[in-house]
């Protein structure tokens, strides 16, 4: 059963863009879903009611230098840059007043023995991060043995989650070990303006 | 060359995980007298105490933005020569350029660790000890 067949009627996807894992994406546009598949990764869905504006980030923190506890070791550094640079980007692509941004989370799924209890550490990472920065959890849909898909609709803030079935978390759990195996996806940082 | 232990430093950030991710990073460094500033307005308030010798800030913040605390410490006397680096996102080129036209020592882009942070310092204040 794909998601479409079970999306509400309401909810006209229009183009669909994947925001993949390191990706943060933010837009207005009306005509634009984000979609993105969750195993043990996190995805933030922050929603700008006033500007109606949104955006999605995609990030596995893969933990290699303790646990979420760790709050400054790199992995957990990485997470939250994720989430910060998707808090600036809606903010300032929106009315630039924190106290009007809806925050829903996702994923943080345990899909594969392999990946041990990694999702369980992204879902403490991502709870932790917003309630030390005074952010409310608007809605989420976290943990659980399962991976998932969501859509969201960056212009009216609605997001739709689909569980998905043990065959495409075959597909989720390869990709998500790898990406712990190696590290996060980080784009090359481009420092083409040099001072001195 | 300056060292580290020696040296004043204020980080300027609207939020909480970022000013402990630097305070992290720079007593790694060996940086142990670090000044939080919550804001713009913040830090504005502190450095009217007294100087310190770098100032580390978040452009994105609600009150005071980094920009605008920049060019309030390059006017006042007392602080226009405080070696100032921007810490910015990867998206935010143009934005560099305007810090780097009014005065901006240098930047550092996110995400960094302590490796990039040392060279940006380094750059702005001497080889640290």
């Amino acid at each position: 059963m794909s998601a479409a067949q079970s999306l509400p009627s309401e909810f006209d996807r229009g183009i669909v863009t994947t925001v993949h894992q390191g990706d943060c994406a933010v837009s207005g546009d009306a005509g634009l879903t984000y979609s993105t598949v969750l195993g043990s990764c996190i995805s933030a869905c922050i929603y700008d009611p006033v500007a109606r504006v949104g955006g999605m980030n995609h990030f596995l923190l893969g933990m290699q230098s303790g646990t979420a506890k760790d709050r400054y070791g790199a992995s957990a550094r990485y997470g939250a840059f994720a989430m910060e640079q998707l808090i600036n980007l809606v903010l300032s692509r929106g009315s630039g007043r924190k106290s009007n941004l809806s925050i829903k989370v996702f994923g943080g799924g345990k899909i594969s023995a392999a990946l041990d209890d990694v999702g369980a550490k992204n879902v403490e990472f991502v709870r932790e991060f917003l309630a030390a920065e005074g952010y409310a959890i608007a809605s989420s849909d976290l943990g659980g043995n399962f991976a998932r898909r969501v859509l969201f609709k960056p212009v009216s803030g609605k997001a739709f989650v689909k569980r998905l079935d043990s065959s495409a978390e075959a597909g989720v759990a390869r990709e998500e070990i790898a990406i712990v195996r190696r590290g996060p996806v980080v784009a090359p940082v481009d420092n083409d303006i040099e001072l001195f | 060359m300056p060292k580290a232990s020696a040296l004043s430093v204020m980080i300027v950030d609207d939020q909480q995980s970022m000013r402990g991710i630097c305070k992290y990073i720079l007593t790694q460094l060996g940086f142990k007298d670090i000044v939080e500033a919550k804001s713009g307005r913040d830090a504005l308030g502190k450095l009217e105490k007294g100087n310190v010798d770098l100032i580390i800030s978040d452009w994105n913040m609600d009150d005071i933005d980094g920009l605008t605390l920049l060019k309030v410490i390059r006017k006042h006397p007392r602080t226009q020569a405080m070696p100032f680096i921007m810490a910015t996102g990867r998206s935010d080129k143009e934005q560099v350029k305007e810090a780097i036209s009014f005065g901006v020592n240098n930047y550092i882009i996110k995400p960094f660790d302590a490796s990039t942070m040392k060279k940006r310092i380094e750059a702005v204040i001497g080889a640290l000890t």
